[in-house]
Order: C-alpha cells, then sequence, then structure tokens
C-alpha cells in the first residue's frame, strides 16, 4: 500500500479495504509463526505502522520480545476485534463481554497477565492494553502497601533511611 | 525534554501545527505523527478530535502524514462522519474529525481514546459524552472504593457531573481528549526520571518491552507499563505506591498526568461527603506538596463537590498549576447555584499548552499577562465580568501561538474582537450574548458558531466580520446574521448550516450564510422536522 502520498482519507480507506483481506504472519521468539488477518494485525498500531509503510508483508513480522504463549493469547484479542467489526448493540455487547471474560482469565494468571501487558505494549495494542493495565490497577486498588507486595511479588528494599523519608513525605498527604 | 524521553516534542516552539511535518512518536508510543492538537487544528470540528485518548489524548490519536497535515481538515471531513468503534483501527491516516452530534462524538473519540491512546485518557465526566473508555481514569479516580467494573465506575462519574454536562460542549470535551493525547504523547517535557532508578538506566522507556523472566511477579514490567497502571488508580493510590519498594519509590512522579477528582463514592451521604471532601484538600495539597520542584505534563482538576471551591484554596492551587504545569490545565468546577458568586482570577500559565476552564456561572478574570505557549484555550461555562481583561484583547495580544479557542455557555461576553494571526480554529458555541463578533485570522481554517442567536437578525447589531483566507470549513448552525461579512473565502471545503427550530421565526435564514459562500466540496444543510404548525 502506498502510503505516505498523503493519500486522502477515502482513498486510504478504500485501499485499506482492498488489502484487508491479506494475511499477515507473525513470528514468536520461538520462532513459531502465526498467521492472521490484515485487520486482526491492524489492532496492533506497531505493525499497522510497518505495513503501510510498505514493509515486507510477504515475509511476515518476527515479533523477537514476545513468546509463542503470548502471541497466541494476543491474536485471539485482536481476532475478535479485528476481524468483526460490532455495528449492533448485541455485537458491542458480545464483544465487551468477551473482553471481561478474556482478562477474567487473564487476571487469574498473574505472570501470564504481565506478558500479555507487555507484549500489547510493545506492539501497541491499546486496547488491550488498557484492560491489562486497568486489571492491574483494579488488584492494586483498595491494598494496602504489604498486601500489593505480596499480591505482585514485589520485594521490600526499602532502608530504613528510605522509609523516614517517606514518612515525612507522607504526612502531607 | 530529556533525550530518550517518551519521543520527540511535536512541536517544537514556534511550530504551528498544519506546517509541521510528520514528527513520529517515540518508540515507546503510539505511532503518532502530528500532535494531537496538531488533529485538533486540523481537523477542525474540533469536535472529537485528544483526547482523549489517550489521548488524549485523546484525538485523537492520528496519525497524520505530512502530507496529509498540511491540507488537514479536507481528508478529514470524509472519515469523521462515521466516527466510531473503528474509526481509531482504521483512521490511522486521518485526523480524527469531530463534526458529529454529541452521542456519536462521544462514541467515536472514546473508543478512539481507548484504542489509540498511549495512556488512558482523561476525561472530563459529562454524562452523554464521556464515554468508558476515556473516562475510566477518572471515573475510577472518582470512585475510589467502587470496585473494578469500569461500566460500574463511569457510571458514577456520570452522576455528580451533571451540573457541567450542559455546559460542557462536546467540543470542550473533545478538545480536552485529544489534546490531553497530545500533550500525553510527550508534546511536553516530561517530568524527569529518576536517577537511581536501576530499571530505567539504560532502558528507555519506550523500549522496556524485553520481556524479563529471571524478574518474578510485577516488577518484570517495564517502566512505563507501570506508569500506565497508575494512572489507572485514583491519585491518592497512585502516589501510595511509592513506599512499595525503591523502585516505586518516584515512579507515581513521573505519570504524565495527575488528575484530582472529588467524586464521592456513590451512594455516600452528605457526612462521608463532608469527609471525601477534606480528604480531597489533602490529597490535593500533599501530593502537590510532594512534587516538589516538579513539573506535571498535565494537571486536571474535575471537582463537582460544592465543599472543595473555596476560592482561596483554588487560587492557591491555580497558582500552583501556572508554573508547574508544561502541558495541560484543566478545571472542572460544579455549577453555582444562581445568585452565587465565585470570582477565580485566572493567573499567567507561562509554559502551558492547554488550559480549560469549565464552571457555569462562575467569573473569571482574565490577566493582562502574556500566555508563551498557549495553544488552545477552552472555557465552558464561565461568566466574563466587568473586571479582568477581555477575551478579545487577551486572546488577540497576549496569546501569541493559541490555535485553537473554544468558548461555550459563557456570559458576559458581548462582543470579540479578534485580531489572532495564530489562530486555526474558532469555536463558539451558545454565546447567547455575542453581539458583535470580529475575526481577523490569517490563519483561521474552522469557523464554528452555534446558536450565537444575539449575533443574528438584528439590523442594530454590528456586521460580523470574518477575514479569514484560509477558512475551510464553516459550521453555522442557529440564525445567520443578515449582513455577515467573509473575506475571501468563497471557496470552502465544508459548508454546514443547520437551522433551528424556534417556533417564532417564520422564515428560515440559513440561506443567507450559503449566500456568503460561492463554492464548497461539500454542503450540509440541517432543516428542523417540525411539527406543522397549528398556528399556520
Amino acid at each position: 500500500m502506498a502510503s505516505g502520498s498523503g493519500a486522502a482519507a477515502a482513498a486510504a480507506d478504500a485501499e485499506e479495504k482492498e488489502s484487508g483481506s491479506r494475511m499477515i504472519t507473525l513470528t514468536s521468539n520461538e520462532g513459531k509463526a502465526f498467521v492472521v488477518t490484515e485487520a486482526s494485525a491492524r489492532q496492533s498500531a506497531t505493525i499497522r505502522s510497518m505495513v503501510d509503510d510498505g514493509g515486507c508483508v510477504d515475509k511476515g513480522f518476527p515479533l523477537p520480545n514476545v513468546d509463542s504463549k503470548t502471541l497466541a493469547r494476543v491474536i485471539q484479542y485482536s481476532d475478535e476485534h479485528g476481524n468483526k467489526e460490532p455495528h449492533t448493540v448485541d455485537e458491542r455487547a458480545a464483544l465487551a463481554k468477551f473482553d471481561r471474560d478474556f482478562i477474567a482469565e487473564l487476571d487469574a494468571d498473574k505472570a501470564f497477565l504481565y506478558d500479555v501487558t507487555m507484549a500489547a505494549n510493545y506492539l501497541h495494542i491499546q486496547g488491550l492494553l488498557a484492560l491489562t493495565t486497568q486489571c492491574v490497577a483494579d488488584t492494586i486498588k483498595g491494598k494496602t502497601p504489604e498486601e500489593i507486595r505480596t499480591a505482585f511479588g514485589i520485594e521490600y528494599d526499602l532502608t530504613a533511611q528510605d522509609e523516614k523519608e517517606i514518612k515525612e513525605e507522607d504526612t502531607h498527604a | 525534554m530529556a533525550p530518550g524521553d517518551k519521543g520527540p516534542a511535536p512541536f517544537a516552539a514556534g511550530d504551528l501545527p498544519p506546517e509541521g511535518g510528520t514528527a513520529r512518536a517515540g518508540k515507546g508510543s503510539v505511532p503518532l505523527t502530528v500532535s494531537q492538537m496538531d488533529s485538533y487544528s486540523a481537523m477542525a470540528g474540533m469536535g472529537s478530535g485528544e483526547v482523549a485518548k489517550e489521548h488524549p489524548v485523546m484525538d485523537h490519536v492520528a496519525e497524520v502524514s505530512a502530507e496529509d497535515s498540511k491540507h488537514p481538515p479536507v481528508d478529514a471531513k470524509a472519515s469523521v462522519a462515521d466516527s466510531d468503534l473503528d474509526l481509531a483501527a482504521k483512521a490511522s491516516k486521518v485526523p480524527p474529525v469531530v463534526d458529529c452530534e454529541p452521542d456519536i462524538a462521544a462514541k467515536g473519540s472514546s473508543d478512539l481514546a481507548a484504542k489509540a491512546s498511549k495512556v488512558p485518557p482523561v476525561v472530563d465526566c459529562e454524562p452523554h459524552i464521556a464515554a468508558k473508555g476515556s473516562s475510566d481514569l477518572v471515573a475510577k479516580g472518582a470512585s475510589d472504593r467502587s470496585e473494578g467494573a469500569s461500566d460500574l465506575a463511569a457510571n458514577g462519574a456520570s452522576e455528580p457531573s451533571e451540573h457541567v454536562a450542559d455546559v460542557a460542549s462536546k467540543g470542550v470535551h473533545d478538545l480536552r481528549e485529544g489534546v490531553a493525547d497530545l500533550v500525553a504523547k510527550g508534546a511536553v517535557d516530561s517530568p524527569v526520571h529518576g536517577d537511581e532508578d536501576p530499571y530505567m538506566n539504560g532502558e528507555l522507556p519506550g523500549e522496556g518491552i524485553l520481556i524479563r523472566h529471571n524478574r518474578p511477579g510485577i516488577d518484570r514490567l517495564a517502566n512505563d507499563c507501570i506508569m500506565k497502571i497508575l494512572q489507572c488508580l485514583p491519585i491518592k493510590e497512585a502516589v501510595r505506591t511509592s513506599v512499595l519498594a525503591k523502585r516505586w519509590h518516584n515512579l507515581w512522579m513521573d505519570m504524565d498526568s495527575l488528575v484530582f477528582c472529588d467524586m464521592p463514592p456513590a451512594g455516600a451521604g452528605m457526612t462521608l461527603e463532608a469527609r471525601h471532601s477534606r480528604r480531597f484538600r489533602d490529597i490535593v495539597n500533599g501530593t502537590l506538596a510532594s512534587l516538589g520542584g516538579r513539573y506535571i505534563n498535565r494537571l486536571l482538576f474535575y471537582i463537582t463537590n460544592r465543599a472543595n471551591t473555596n476560592p482561596d484554596r483554588l487560587a492557591e492551587w491555580l497558582s500552583i498549576a501556572s508554573w508547574k504545569v508544561t502541558g495541560m490545565f484543566s478545571l472542572q468546577l460544579p455549577a453555582l447555584m444562581e445568585g452565587d458568586q465565585m470570582v477565580l482570577d485566572l493567573p499567567c500559565f507561562r509554559s502551558a499548552q492547554v488550559i480549560s476552564l469549565t464552571g457555569i456561572r462562575v467569573e473569571i478574570r482574565l490577566p493582562n499577562v502574556v500566555f508563551n505557549d498557549l495553544r488552545h484555550l477552552a472555557l465552558g461555562g464561565v461568566v466574563f465580568g466587568e473586571l479582568g481583561a477581555g477575551l478579545g484583547h487577551v486572546v488577540s495580544v497576549c496569546c501569541p501561538k493559541l490555535q485553537v479557542l473554544q468558548v461555550s455557555n459563557v456570559r458576559g461576553l458581548r462582543d470579540l474582537l479578534l485580531d489572532a494571526p495564530s489562530l486555526i480554529v474558532l469555536e463558539l458555541i451558545q454565546v447567547v450574548e455575542l453581539e458583535w463578533l470580529v475575526v481577523k485570522a490569517s490563519k483561521l481554517q474552522i469557523l464554528h458558531v452555534r446558536n450565537c442567536n444575539s449575533l443574528a437578525e438584528n439590523e442594530k447589531t454590528p456586521n460580523p466580520e470574518v477575514q479569514a483566507p484560509m477558512l475551510k470549513v464553516v459550521d453555522w448552525q442557529g440564525p445567520s446574521p443578515m449582513n455577515a461579512l467573509f473575506s475571501e473565502n468563497e471557496f470552502l471545503q465544508s459548508l454546514c448550516v443547520r437551522e433551528i427550530s424556534s417556533g417564532v421565526r417564520e422564515h428560515s435564514t440559513y440561506s443567507r450564510i450559503m449566500r456568503k459562500f460561492k463554492y464548497s466540496d461539500s454542503l450540509t444543510i440541517h432543516l428542523p422536522i417540525s411539527k406543522v404548525s397549528t398556528f399556520a
């Protein structure tokens, strides 16, 4: 797709539709290839810009920072959001339900949740990133610092001096 | 801006959007070429441009190619009409547009924000507009006790803000969002990163994507991911993460926006609310104090409780904000009751790029000082009193870089005489007392005038005069003035006229404005479908 040509919005849109049926190969850091529709791949702004910049769609895109398990899950999300265009209220509700179920499943496996978060961040899949970061934030909410450390496996490494400073700052708040 | 930080500043000083070339945001952020503001300005409609979201913001996050950015309004127009779920996905090249009905705008912009913005956009809580995606942040911040479900939070948020709902226009909202995104994207300097952070050294925030399997738990997340998580938290909880561990100590300060929202938890009675209000004050004071000398990219106040509108305290916060904010400052106040009075003296924001003030019946006094970096000014619901500099004067003389001016539902504004060479977008909505409008703006591309009924009809009022040779988009809603003068801009890209059913006027006036232009690429005419008059 000839990008950077300053095509008008309508033209770009048409082009996009035209190319929407292309398939794109994404390769995980373990070398496993995943073939997805371009619409699905375009959920990722990172890939989208590579495609639009005339990237080698045929050769596929290696993703050295994402492992197969994570990529599969990410693709599950982007397929759902990229391949369908919700028009009706019901379709939107179905998509919302998909998101809820999707995140609920991830939430049960925190380590995996972080992997997906990082992949979403790397691939710039904003919807997914918002979903995962919100999920983590919800876990933090209402917890004491100790509970948060436990929940997230954070090692307490503050010195007594640090603590003292924090306490002083805290009196402001 | 620190090198290697969140991306190049979309605007260098003096860099006006339309001419601005493509600037790709840093690696850490969504590919975003033209800043939010650009899309705004470009986009005219100002409608749903940043905002939020992300962004932010949102607005639009549009990726505009260099060429596109030179003709922003046009291309955008086509796509605007259906700002929808997929806008974000599809609009990578199209500046989001604005000109949609409120509900559509809400949808478009919120989804857009949700999908495209780098951080959760901050939203003002207009019930019908604040859509989920963008409102989450605030909504959640607001109801610190409500559990996770974003729907819940969003609902909670909409309730208290009803006062402002009608005032804060869609435009203002979108603006905010768009700009927020813009700012979020790194248009402005962001706070310095902590030096001793072991995780930050050698790793740019945007590149922190290497999966660190050797680190257990959440610490494997890169700083920019954690920042995004903190942005989803109520400010107090975000600040409290500083005690978790060394790495977390100063992390919250790098959040590029601080949002203070006093929405009481749903169902809270008066007592609780009062307590909440005291806490709100303490939280704001404490957080601002903890920031020390740091600057903050975006500082946003959404105040719904009148107990939190002590003028002295607000003045103090405004004063702190005026030198701390490098990106966007937004203050949303609850509506005053008829007869109540509150006067706010706007201090000089020397480095803020966006200022948005909303507060029904709140009297604003503008200072006669220079707002050096101000690109975007949005005023909603406020009253201009006798004292203070006139808006026309401030814009013409004190805001050398102002590109977007949005004024909605204000009172006390009878004449607006603008000589603003940098202005690109002018939006006047429900400025019902406005009788005299003179605009001299050589770069003005987008003009929205809606329901400014005093401009029209009366032969005694001075003729509106618009000297804007670059004008591309005109949206004139409501009665058209008898003798408006438009200079040298007979070729438009888009002309939209809307006739409002007044029930009083017998003759349509919309054709008057149409006669001012010889040619337009697109013409939209909205006619009311009124009931058959029984008086006919």
